[in-house]
């Protein structure tokens, strides 16, 4: 983030932009809504300090429409912040001049990426765009522009109150500080909880989740676009990017989906293909075309008397790993390549 | 420190700021990397991924995928461009696309010629492996309109159309809707090419890789074998293009991207109006009228008669009851012999040409505060500007690639645009000041623009002091003008005026660009010169991305005053009325030249009328339809003895004349064009002369022969090696060393051209700046109490001029007749709806227009075009003219208007004849 502040407040413009990208579209991630709801004024407070920092005036929460609440909660927490003078032109008498405008995103999966992201905000067709340039040097209506997540600008305060090194000793040495971990309702104890980095997913599974209701084969740990984590790799495993990276899947934002014991890992396949296809948005040849085709043949092994060749499949997935354009088409094989690491023996009918 | 990457392990030096594919391709084959979505004239865009490389931090080390189309190249990078692995990507990706594209290449019309196949056998696919799924081949085809066609079936989600109409056009029509699998192009809100917006300049078709997206024309097939560079015949732009033909005849044309005016585009004029060259209408056959009716006759019997008449005319009457008319459609070459003829031969300065009516009044105004009458810089520094003021110009109708750059220029946020235009124009609409003032008014509204640079000041007084001169008298002048009478005159308020004012000023770098609605006026010339006054007060010449602008009209009009089409100049603009400039023409051709100033084209009809005009010889000029006070020039026509007509078809014109000649398109014949930046561009014959034609050129060099002058035969090399010698700026200018893109003159002997006029000093020494007074048109002193409304003219982008050409090519489908724009109120006033037809009278008499309700135009104020002969509104125009250059007023008539009686009340199709 640090890095990101700096391009655009090296920028010479007079208007730039604070983004907080809280179209929190993962199945089973509900740590923007959580701070949205419950904490609006940490992340409003990281907003504005990005904007001081950046030399920025406009604040775009960009909240997704299907939290209402969210909505409701933010802009009221933006109104009390104006009654008491604390943003708005000259804010108590400095020179500094900051407000929010709350953008409702209209449930398109791929404005979570920040340059469709801005793209949407513009009005436009929310489409990946190529960097360079990077949103720091032209972003939302070619204005140098920061775009951050909601849970690193809530947890601004923190490291203003405490300092940076109080932060950094939380967590380990490339995973600073905490995470939000959102648990399904496949746990004993459902919720979100927040965990300092490095905690190991034994604890967040069986202590903090009080284990699982039933019988649950593996986790979808991240998002849609990250690693299956098979159950046998719990004890394997801490809440930390090198943990997560070095085992061949990816930390995301720490959401859990459970797969229940009885649920065709084929379907799960077919599944992920169909929210690839159905989410991208178009742009780049392989995501567009590849999901659709691995949605096909997901279809088709599944009803029909067809088995996937798996020389081509192989080749899908590296073409979408690979030749995507963004990380939706490029995400995608990383969890289908799990599942089939992990659970070959359930799957091998499908395949020839 | 010069910077490397490697390619392949072989280090090569690389720019600043350019792609890893840029960076490729300046060192290696093209496509060594292949690609789908880029194009040289668009921004890196990133869908297709087949240019996908890998990317190493050393020699042989890990690679990363990267895409080399949008990946900036960096110091010490390894490029891998086409190891096994991206070899794979590139084969697994294009399959990918065959998955969803119909396979019938062989029946496709740009076999042969498409991206998509020729990458496909670059990266060898052989099968496609994916099992049947859904596609999009029952798309359905478009071809609603009368040049575009599409068949999305093909379409590979590329988006290089979408970023043509954007990026090139700036016309917004095409658009991917839908989204992932579904995305799909559509045009306008889903419509037919016909039923939408666009403005057929073809940008989408020459960008589409495959046939999705084509033409009438299939200009991508690759069934024509010969390919010919020439210049466009159109406006002053000059756009290169690359003609296809095949046996003779001629299949479509495109735009080449390596052409430094037009980059890969052209408007629909340049693209597909060239279905005129081989129309039936073409004139096959000199013809002589006896008995009011033309008689065909052979080349020799026409130059007998002609020789013989004007022989005797001469030697009768004297050489000045003799007059030529040239063509600025007509190449250099033609132009120099033309005048020549008549100055050598005939021994007359009466020959003049069509930028009388048109951008005379530039010539002279920048002549007088200059030196040259030329423009200042180059089109291309439309990319070194900060602010832009268009004055009486319309460039996206009439002068269609330049308009497209402008309006790109006008659309980002961080430029300014200064319109001064009565009528909204299409710039005007994304313009940061747009100053609507009434017609006739340009002066008053240019002198308050003065008054606040000079009050405000924002003078640039190192660059007035050092290189102008005339200053003081003139400050003085403007700021005792009267503001309160100038406001009240023009219509515009002073804070408008001046906000626009203090924008051109204040820019690091303003360019002025002005067309016709500043030089057809009575104080045209006068205009011209304040335009040229702003550039001094402000320091707006010397350096790229300011200066003046003309944007002129026909293709070569520029060329025509260059070559002497003037009665004042002869050729290399030398005045004829000095003693040394006489010795050097009479010794150049060998011939006594005559020392007096000849004619001005309306003072040929003047003379004709007093019965001392015997004959006229017009090229390639419709007088009759373009010129103003129509009944007057057919009355001048018919007063004189003999009316000679070249020209392509039976115009106007052509049905007044005595002997007509057949003359040559631009498709048939070879010389040079200079366009408006003063680039002389090689024109290459693509196509023999239309049967019983002949090359313009040629055939007045038959008649010089035939009256007793010797000249060699026509040939562009040839006539250039003349040139040069007597037109100082041509000095370095030969038929070989003008290469694709040409010379901008002037070219010193040497072959070195120049770019920006002025750096260091200007022709006449210093810049002069001298005061005029705005004055109230004579037009409208004398006729606005009976006829209260002002008609101004404008252009449409469907036709050129008269329309001779035009309307004899498709474009008639899109445009088929004139129209008057009328504001809603003075429409509602009148009892005028949508589509109506309007009685428009002058004092000269009246026409019937169909209406155009539009805001587009202010109360009061009415405009129309002139290309279509049914309505000939030059019947009503005046014939007030500059004061200085003699130009016809055109933008300002008065006349009155009401609903169409009789025939035309039901909206009857008017006829020529019905005009009383």
């Amino acid at each position: 983030m640090g890095l990101k502040l700096e391009f655009c407040r090296n920028e010479q413009n007079p208007v730039k932009f604070i983004i907080c990208n809280a179209d929190d579209g993962d199945s089973g991630a509900y740590s923007d809504r959580y701070l949205l709801e419950q904490r609006p004024h940490s992340v409003l407070f990281g907003m504005l300090i990005a904007g001081y920092v950046t030399h920025a005036s406009h604040g775009i929460p960009y909240i997704r429409a299907e939290y209402p609440e969210s909505v409701s909660i933010v802009q009221e927490a933006i109104d009390t912040l104006r009654e008491v003078g604390l943003i708005g032109k000259n804010i108590n008498g400095s020179t500094f001049s900051f407000d929010f405008k709350i953008i409702q995103a209209q449930g398109f999966y791929i404005c979570g990426e920040e340059t469709a992201l801005i793209s949407s905000i513009e009005g436009q067709r929310p489409e990946v765009r190529v960097r360079l340039p990077f949103p720091a040097q032209k972003g939302l209506f070619n204005k140098p522009t920061t775009v951050n997540n909601v849970e690193i600008l809530a947890a601004l305060h923190y490291i203003i109150s405490n300092g940076g090194s109080a932060y950094k000793a939380l967590g380990t040495e490339r995973s600073s500080g905490t995470k939000l971990v959102s648990l399904d309702s496949f746990f004993v104890h459902p919720g979100i909880y927040e965990v300092e980095m490095g905690t190991p997913l034994s604890i967040v599974v069986n202590e903090l989740g009080g284990g699982f209701k039933k019988p649950v084969k593996a986790m979808q740990i991240g998002g849609p676009l990250v690693g299956v984590v098979p159950v046998s790799k719990i004890n394997d495993l801490t809440i930390d990017f090198e943990s997560f990276g070095s085992n061949g899947f990816l930390l995301g934002h720490a959401s859990v989906v459970c797969i229940p014991e009885p649920f065709s890992m084929m379907e799960f396949i077919e599944h992920l293909f169909d929210f690839a296809a159905y989410e991208s948005c178009g742009k780049c040849f392989p995501c567009r075309l590849g999901t659709k085709r691995g949605h096909e043949m997901a279809q088709k092994a599944l009803n029909d008397d067809y088995q996937i060749d798996r020389k081509l499949f192989d080749d899908l997935l590296s073409t979408l790993q690979k030749g995507s354009l963004c990380a939706h088409g490029g995400g995608i094989p990383l969890p289908i390549r799990n599942v089939l690491q992990y659970f070959d023996e359930e799957l091998k009918t499908y395949f020839n | 420190m010069p910077h490397f990457a490697y390619i392949d392990n072989e280090a090569f030096e690389i720019q600043q700021g350019e792609t890893m594919l840029q960076f490729i391709r300046r060192y290696k084959e093209k496509n060594l990397v292949p690609t789908l979505c880029d194009v040289p004239n668009l921004d890196p865009f990133g869908s297709c991924r087949v240019y996908s490389v890998e990317v190493s931090l050393e020699a042989g080390g890990p690679t990363k995928t990267m895409a080399s189309c949008h990946t900036p190249v960096a110091h010490n990078q390894y490029i891998y461009t086409s190891t096994e692995s991206i070899k794979q990507l590139r084969k697994n990706i294009v399959e990918l696309v065959l998955t969803d594209h119909p396979l019938n290449c062989l029946t496709c019309e740009v076999n042969g010629n498409c991206e998509l196949q020729s990458v496909a056998a670059q990266v060898g696919i052989r099968q496609v492996r994916y099992p049947e799924g859904e596609t999009h081949l029952d798309r359905q085809k478009d071809f609603s309109h009368p040049y575009m066609t599409s068949d999305l079936s093909k379409c590979i989600n590329c988006y290089r159309c979408v970023r043509a109409c954007d990026e090139v056009q700036g016309e917004f029509v095409l658009s991917m809707a839908g989204r992932g699998f579904d995305s799909h192009i559509v045009k306008g809100f889903d419509q037919s090419f016909s039923d939408s917006d666009c403005v057929s300049c073809g940008a989408c078709s020459q960008a589409c890789p495959t046939s999705a997206i084509s033409d009438v024309f299939q200009s991508k097939a690759i069934s024509a074998p010969q390919k010919t560079r020439t210049i466009c015949t159109y406006c002053g732009v000059g756009c290169n293009l690359e003609v296809s033909s095949s046996n003779g005849e001629i299949v479509s044309i495109r735009a080449p991207y390596d052409a430094e005016v037009n980059q890969g585009h052209t408007c629909l004029k340049g693209r597909f109006a060239f279905g005129f060259y081989n129309h039936p209408d073409r004139l096959d056959s000199p013809m002589i009228k006896g008995n009011g009716e033309f008689e065909k006759v052979s080349w020799d019997e026409a130059y007998d008669y002609i020789a013989e008449k004007l022989n005797y005319y001469k030697k009768e009457f004297g050489p000045d009851s003799i007059a030529g008319i040239s063509s600025s459609r007509c190449t250099n070459e033609e132009n120099y012999l033309m005048q020549k003829f008549f100055r050598a031969v005939i021994q007359t300065n009466n020959i003049d040409g069509c930028a009388r009516v048109c951008h005379s009044p530039t010539a002279l105004g920048m002549q007088r505060t200059f030196g040259t009458g030329a423009a200042t810089n180059s089109i291309e520094d439309l990319k070194h500007t900060d602010c832009i003021l268009v004055i009486g110009a319309n460039p996206t109708d009439a002068h269609p690639v330049t308009g497209a750059k402008m309006k790109q220029f006008a659309m980002k946020s961080d430029h300014v645009t200064i319109v001064i235009d009565p009528r909204k124009t299409e710039i005007a609409r994304y313009a940061t000041h747009h100053l609507a003032l009434r017609p006739g008014t340009n002066v008053a509204v240019l002198n308050m623009m003065m008054y606040y640079i000079i009050s405000e000041g924002l003078v640039d007084e190192d660059f007035v002091s050092n290189r102008t001169e005339g200053y003081e008298a003139f400050k003085e002048q403007i700021l005792a003008l009267n503001l309160d009478r100038m406001e009240k005159v023009s219509g515009m308020p002073r804070e408008q005026v001046k906000a626009a004012a203090i924008a051109y000023a204040t820019a690091p770098n303003a360019m002025s660009f002005h067309g016709p609605g500043v030089t057809e006026h009575s104080q045209g010339t006068f205009t011209v010169m304040q335009i040229a006054d702003l550039a001094l007060l402000t320091g707006n010449i010397e350096r790229k991305g300011v200066g003046v602008n003309p944007l002129r009209g026909q293709n070569n009009v520029q060329g025509a005053a260059d070559m002497g089409v003037e009665p004042h100049q002869g050729a290399g603009y030398l005045d004829v009325n000095k003693d040394d400039v006489k010795d050097k023409y009479s010794a150049f051709y060998g011939v006594d030249v005559p020392k007096h100033i000849g004619y001005k084209i309306p003072e040929m009809f003047e003379a004709a009328l007093e019965g001392k005009l015997k004959a006229l010889w017009v090229i390639g000029e419709d007088v009759v339809q373009t010129d103003p006070n129509t009944q007057k020039v057919i009355r001048a026509l018919n007063a004189t003895d003999l009316v000679i007509c070249q020209e392509l078809f039976m115009t106007e014109t052509a049905k007044q004349a005595d002997v007509i000649l057949p003359g040559a398109s631009f498709l048939e014949k070879s010389g040079t064009f200079t366009n408006g930046e003063r680039r002389v561009q090689a024109v290459h014959q693509v196509v023999e002369p239309y049967p019983g034609s002949k090359p313009d050129g040629q055939i007045t060099v038959e008649l010089m022969n035939r009256m007793g002058y010797p000249q060699p035969d026509y040939s562009p090399d040839g006539m250039l090696d003349e040139i040069n010698q007597i037109v100082p700026f041509f000095a370095g200018i030969t038929w070989d060393r003008l290469g694709i893109n040409g010379l901008q003159w002037p070219v010193t002997r040497d072959g070195q051209d120049t770019k920006i006029l002025h750096a260091t000093e200007f022709k006449r020494g210093k810049g002069y700046s001298e005061f005029n007074a705005w004055r109230e048109s004579e037009e409208l002193l004398s006729h606005a109490e009976k006829f209260p409304y002002i008609l101004t003219t404008n252009r449409e982008l469907e036709h050129y001029n008269c329309g001779a050409m035009t309307r004899r090519t498709m474009n008639e489908k899109l445009l088929t007749d004139d129209y008057l724009m009328i504001h809603p109120d003075d429409a509602a006033k009148h009892f005028i709806s949508e589509g109506d037809y309007v009685c428009i009278e002058s004092s000269r008499g009246k026409v019937d227009v169909r209406a155009r309700i539009t805001e587009d135009v202010n109360p009061g104020i009415v405009s129309t075009t002139f290309h279509f002969p049914e309505i000939m509104i030059n019947k009503i125009t005046s014939d007030v003219q500059d004061t200085e250059a003699k130009c016809p007023e055109y933008k300002v008539v008065a006349v009155r208007i009401r609903k169409s009686k009789g025939k035309f009340k039901n909206g009857g199709k008017p006829k020529a004849a019905a005009v009383g």
